[in-house]
């Protein structure tokens, strides 16, 4: 029985080197490593901010697993989330007093105010297909965003953009370049 | 230990990144136990067509057919009018296994809902029509346990994690 367990055990071991030598990425890979790379990304700001008093920013709620994640690692931060609507699933869904519903164009400023300096961390997450819509929603975040960040604030996004008065800090080892952007606010 | 259990209770997040991990563990391994036996494969419920695009990367040689109610993958994912069979999984399954009899070396049945009543009902019954399509000593790794009387539960692979999943092998 053991001989032949040990035996087994080497041929799994052998088709798992095959496997990892395989010639294609699919969509089930990207999905994975993109998922990964959220989980990665917001536990690494999390290990920043976690304990600063401040608000948290979901821009894009999307089917609401990385709010979930976010709520699940941040127990004690009030979480705003900005969409134009709800298409998550019900048990990740904000209650009304933190959806903040509309085109983040009209939704960011008027949010400015309101949350002047107080916001710790905030994760982006508005990329579409057009790379168009992308260009003009990056060059427009990030100025909408900067006078709300608390000093030490961190930002994650899916898009590459610029805050006056943040520095790009370091990704998680396992997240591929370009794939997502940490910024944090000095001071 | 159950306060411990409770308290690390997995996130949406962290449970998606579960169940991809765990399917494309077990469809890796069943690539390979199957490697050598002939027929074509099975995708029981295309979905978003993570796993039908894996499937395809897995056997670039072998046809490949689709099951789903209705279509809302990516249209790169979508296969042709041929190979794809839409309509409830009873039927379909059942018209597929009187056409075809036992023709698959490998099914990937991804069937699961948030309605477990609903999950055991459906699995109860297109688990013998599954196992009627499946060629002896072919795999079926599925989302829901199956259970018929040529179905044979196997181990999952080692590098599966918490997440639930199932694979049988037809006797020979």
């Amino acid at each position: 029985m053991r001989r032949r367990d040990a035996s087994s055990e080497r041929r799994n071991a052998r088709d798992f080197a095959r496997i990892a030598r395989r010639q294609f990425v699919s969509r089930l890979d990207s999905a994975i490593r993109r998922l990964k790379a959220q989980r990665s990304c917001i536990d690494a700001a999390v290990a920043i901010v976690g304990g600063h008093a401040g608000v948290v920013l979901e821009l894009g709620l999307g089917n609401g697993r990385t709010y979930d994640h976010l709520r699940e690692r941040m127990p004690n931060q009030e979480i705003f989330v900005f969409d134009r609507q709800v298409a998550a699933h019900p048990h990740s869904t904000p209650d009304a007093a933190h959806m903040i519903l509309g085109d983040l164009k009209q939704t960011l400023p008027a949010a400015q105010a309101r949350f002047h300096k107080t916001v710790v961390l905030v994760h982006s997450d508005v990329g579409t297909g057009d790379d168009a819509e992308n260009a003009m929603l990056a060059e427009f975040v990030g100025p909408a965003l900067e006078p709300m960040l608390a000093p030490g604030a961190v930002v994650i996004s899916d898009q590459s953009f610029a805050i006056p008065g943040t520095n790009p800090i370091e990704l998680p080892p396992d997240v591929p370049l370009g794939r997502y952007f940490m910024l944090r606010l000095g001071g | 230990m159950e306060f411990e259990r409770e308290a690390a209770k997995p996130d949406r997040l962290e449970r998606m990144i579960e169940r991809l991990v765990t399917q494309r563990a077990c469809l890796d391994y069943a690539a390979h136990i199957i490697a050598e036996l002939p027929g074509v494969i099975l995708e029981v419920g295309l979905g978003k067509g993570r796993t039908f695009d894996h499937l395809r990367g897995l056997f670039p040689e072998r046809e490949l057919y689709a099951f789903d109610r209705d279509v809302h993958a990516p249209a790169d994912v979508v296969p042709d009018s041929q190979h794809l069979l839409l309509g409830e999984f009873r039927q379909t399954l059942a018209a597929a296994a009187a056409e075809h009899g036992p023709c698959a070396a490998l099914i990937h049945a991804d069937i699961g809902s948030e309605d477990s009543a609903r999950d055991l009902a459906l699995a109860g019954a297109i688990a013998p029509l599954i196992a009627q399509l499946m060629l002896p000593d072919a795999l079926v790794v599925a989302d829901r346990s199956l259970s018929a009387a040529t179905l044979i539960a196997q181990p999952l692979p080692a590098t599966v994690g918490e997440f639930p999943y199932f694979i049988y092998q037809a006797a020979a």
